[in-house]
């Protein structure tokens, strides 16, 4: 008997069968699409996530055009600078003179001068060799009331380093200084979207008598400077674990990195770490009976609701989506496809899991171009049963609005975390957002002032043209 | 002074408009091509988010490199000849072009050679278009049409224009005239014209394409072609045929004057706003008889800078010239009232009255403006002018992008 050795669509490099795919890039690198779903955060809203913050990029305009609009549909046009670029600062003068002088001339202009600035380097700055520590030394030197960090929008770089998100996490902590430390205060840092004081990890921690602060409860300025009185840092979230892990380092404080795992071996393995370095009284067993139980009957529950339905997860959703695919489906939950370009090492195990378990589950790549077919009314899983997606780019892809509007984990955490996320399926599979409208905007979370281009509809702008 | 060129490079509160790198892609969205921006990252997601209104409902083939520091330090040119020549296997396009970022441009990439490679391989024309992130759109877009135009057009000579030219006589340039243009009597054959500089980054309003067209249409004109928007590549290789290039921005310049030096057609530019559309409905006859180009919008701004006692009008309309100009002249025309235009975007030669001033950067923005009671501007631009101003908002996509959609 003949026996198929390649996957059912031996052409396809952008949809790969999970039995096919290898750890940790599944996909070639190529060209690059770029699907217009926009909600998660970029090295803007981090930045401005520092109360009292401004931010300064140094740049070509084409690369600006990003940042500056971004600000503006945050109505953060106040707290973003920037200075312009141009052929003759890297040919005839030079990067360090056009940076310290322009930075200074878009200071000197602020009603307020802030506490603290975020001066972005680019790709440029590292190609021409710059002086950066002469740039910060001399910005310091004319402007001693100012703290200025140094941070980088250098994309180049990005593939085979930390990104300018990561760098950028890492950059913002260091005005922290060592406070006197406060035994009972834990930070939990690095996450985009907080944590609700119902969440397993807040609860677990307060409880235990913790007094606990993320970064959103930081109103001004001081307010963040006071988080170098933890006596412990946590982290949730991938790309801020080295940021965190450093700081914690410098200020000498204890850290754990309890990633947001969705399985119950991991939370309990992840509450127990937590009660270690916090000095807590880890929950009783039947704790974790009682809570195991009810994750199951919410996921019973869910698979009832999804009977008929297939699943789509993406990685901007959550930095778990195989193990969210590993959950859904060993609860029998058909889960159609999952959307990424790379695996995280906290993955792996999920990963082969999946390989094993569900080997015709679909990996799909968001950015190889041969992703640019589908959207505008092509789906990716075609006409076959509805579809609920788990993530933005999931929902551009399938064409669904009923989609969990989520990025970067939304604050999914624990037992708790899952049970949430069943609700939140349920809630998409029956109810339909208009996706087209909600996932071009920007940072979720942040206020978004822009309207959103739709077809079949007289734009507001004026025609100049007479009639 | 070297003081000045930092204080011009500075914004402390005021966008920038869209780069040039998202120009040429607004230019060729439409055309069935493949543009590649030869860059890291960003750029893409720039384009679609702030600088495009199609991206959402309309395919086009426009994708990133990706490239990496390592590529870029060994000169690894092959990752993007071969996932470019990969890539158009997959999807057959009418043409590619290349646009490139800042670390391509400071490290002398030579793309001629990297658009021979893929033609050789492709068989698809290949263009390079010379950006470098550093400049607005204008000259982004108006490169990649005058890039466009040469690739279809350069083995062509002059005495094929207009391709179908039934007229006799031309002009010193060597354009045909066209004698029954309509100059002084009613033309008994239309001219035919193309529209050169229409993007939705200047023209944002759905039907604006259509609109313009019929108004031409209705004034007698034939359109031979759009570039680039509601319009085939196809159509647009028959633009030699036409006798007249309207251009309707500055991002049209660049092929308008290519063409007119090359095939001897001329130019005009300016948008039928309000009482200045006669006038260059006029000019576009003008040019079509006599063959020379013209920018009728800057003559009547010239005309009232010159008849006026002060040095600057009460009212000016800040922006893309050609269409602020227009727009300014028909405010001249129609209520008699002083205008100045303050140019704003990078490509204004030719197309601006001499002696206008043109602000660079925030502080000289900010100056500039606040000498006007009266000001005709994209709303961001509000912010610039002085307490007491009487501001008229005219939301410009390249500059506001989705604030005001």
């Amino acid at each position: 008997m003949l026996e198929r050795i390649t996957h059912s669509e031996a052409d396809s490099i952008e949809r790969i069968p999970i039995r096919c795919a290898h750890f940790p890039q599944p996909f070639p690198r190529m060209l690059e699409y770029n699907a217009p779903a926009h909600g998660t955060w970029n090295i803007v809203h981090i930045a401005m996530a520092v109360p009292q913050s401004h931010s300064i990029y140094v740049c070509a305009d084409n690369c600006l055009r990003g940042v500056v609009m971004t600000a503006a549909e945050m109505g953060c046009q106040d707290r973003l600078s920037s200075v312009t670029l141009r052929e003759r600062d890297t040919q005839i003068d030079n990067l360090e003179s056009i940076t310290i002088e322009g930075v200074s001339e878009v200071i000197a202009h602020l009603p307020q001068k802030p506490p603290v600035v975020f001066v972005f380097l680019v790709c440029l700055h590292i190609f021409a060799g710059s002086d950066e520590d002469y740039i910060f030394r001399e910005l310091s030197r004319r402007w001693p009331e100012i703290r200025f960090v140094k941070a980088y929008m250098d994309c180049v770089r990005q593939k085979e380093g930390p990104s300018p998100d990561m760098k950028l996490r890492m950059a913002e902590y260091t005005p922290i200084e060592p406070l006197a430390v406060d035994e009972r205060r834990v930070n939990i840092l690095g996450g985009d979207i907080p944590f609700d004081p119902d969440c397993e990890l807040v609860a677990l921690l307060e409880r235990g008598g913790a007094k606990v602060k993320q970064q959103k409860d930081c109103r001004s300025y001081q307010e963040f400077l006071g988080l170098g009185d933890a006596a412990v840092n946590l982290c949730t979230y991938p790309n801020a674990k080295d940021a965190v892990l450093a700081l914690s380092e410098r200020l000498g404080r204890r850290y754990a990195y309890l990633s947001a795992g969705v399985s119950f071996d991991e939370i309990r393995a992840q509450i127990h770490t937590l009660s270690g370095v916090c000095g807590i009284e880890p929950p009783a067993q039947e704790w974790f009976a009682a809570q195991e139980a009810e994750c199951e009957e919410a996921l019973a529950r869910l698979a009832r609701t999804l009977n008929g339905w297939q699943a789509a997860v993406d990685y901007t959703a959550h930095s778990r989506p195989l193990g969210i695919a590993r959950l859904l489906i060993s609860h029998g939950i058909r889960v159609r496809c999952v959307f990424l370009d790379q695996i995280l090492e906290e993955e792996k195990e999920a990963f082969f899991w999946l390989r094993e378990h569900a080997p015709d589950l679909e990996l799909v790549s968001t950015i190889l171009p041969q992703m640019a077919r589908f959207g505008r009314g092509t789906a990716v899983c075609g006409e076959e049963d509805p579809i609920v997606a788990f993530g933005q780019k999931a929902a551009w892809y399938c064409q669904t609005g009923h989609f969990v509007n989520l990025i970067e984990g939304g604050g999914l955490w624990g037992y708790q975390g899952i049970r949430r996320l069943c609700r939140l399926l349920t809630e998409a599979s029956e109810k339909a957002l208009d996706y087209r409208q909600i996932i071009p905007r920007k940072g979720i979370g942040w206020p978004s002032l822009c309207g959103v281009p739709q077809t079949g509809r007289e734009g507001t702008v004026n025609s100049n043209v007479s009639e | 002074m070297a003081e000045d060129r930092w204080k011009s490079q500075a914004w402390w509160k005021l966008p920038v408009y869209t780069g040039d790198v998202s120009g040429v892609c607004s230019a060729l969205y439409e055309l069935g091509g493949m543009v590649i921006m030869h860059d890291p990252s960003g750029c893409n997601s720039t384009f679609n988010t702030h600088d495009e209104i199609r991206w959402t409902q309309r395919e086009s083939l426009i994708f990133l490199s990706g490239l990496t520091q390592m590529d870029a330090i060994t000169g690894n040119d092959a990752k993007l000849i071969d996932d470019t020549v990969s890539a158009a296997q997959a999807y057959a396009p009418a043409f590619i072009a290349i646009a490139n970022s800042p670390v391509p441009w400071l490290i002398g990439t030579d793309f001629h050679a990297i658009c021979a490679k893929i033609m050789e391989r492709t068989g698809i024309p290949a263009f390079h278009v010379e950006t470098n992130a550093m400049h607005d759109y204008t000259r982004g877009a108006g490169l990649a049409f005058f890039n466009l135009a040469r690739m279809l057009f350069s083995k062509r000579t002059s005495e094929e224009a207009p391709a179908n030219g039934k007229p006799a006589g031309r002009t010193s340039c060597g354009a045909a005239r066209n004698p029954d243009s309509g100059i002084g009597k009613k033309a008994y054959r239309p001219v035919r014209v193309n529209i050169l500089g229409m993007t939705p980054l200047d023209f944002t309003r759905k039907g604006e394409p259509d609109r313009l067209r019929k108004r031409l249409e209705a004034e007698g004109f034939e359109v031979v072609s759009v570039w680039a928007m509601n319009d085939r590549l196809e159509n647009l290789k028959n633009a030699l045929s036409a006798e007249v290039n309207l251009v309707v921005s500055s991002t049209g310049i660049y092929a308008a004057r290519w063409m007119e030096e090359r095939f001897g057609i001329p130019y005009t530019a300016g948008i039928p706003a309000g009482g200045f559309a006669d006038v260059l409905f006029r000019s576009v006859r003008q040019c079509a008889a006599q063959g020379e180009s013209c920018v009728p919008y800057a003559g009547i701004l010239a005309q009232n800078a010159l008849e006026r006692k002060a040095a600057c009008g009460a009212g000016c309309f800040a922006g893309e010239p050609v269409m602020m100009g227009s727009l300014a002249a028909a405010r001249i025309l129609e209520e008699g009232e002083n205008c100045d235009l303050i140019p704003l975007t990078e490509t204004v030669r030719g197309l601006i009255p001499e002696d206008t001033v043109c602000p660079k950067g925030e502080e000289q923005i900010r100056r500039v403006l606040g000498g006007y009671d009266r000001v005709t501007a994209d709303p961001m631009l509000r912010e610039a002018c002085r307490d007491g101003c009487r501001f008229e908002e005219l939301p410009h996509f390249a500059l506001s992008g989705r604030m005001f959609l």
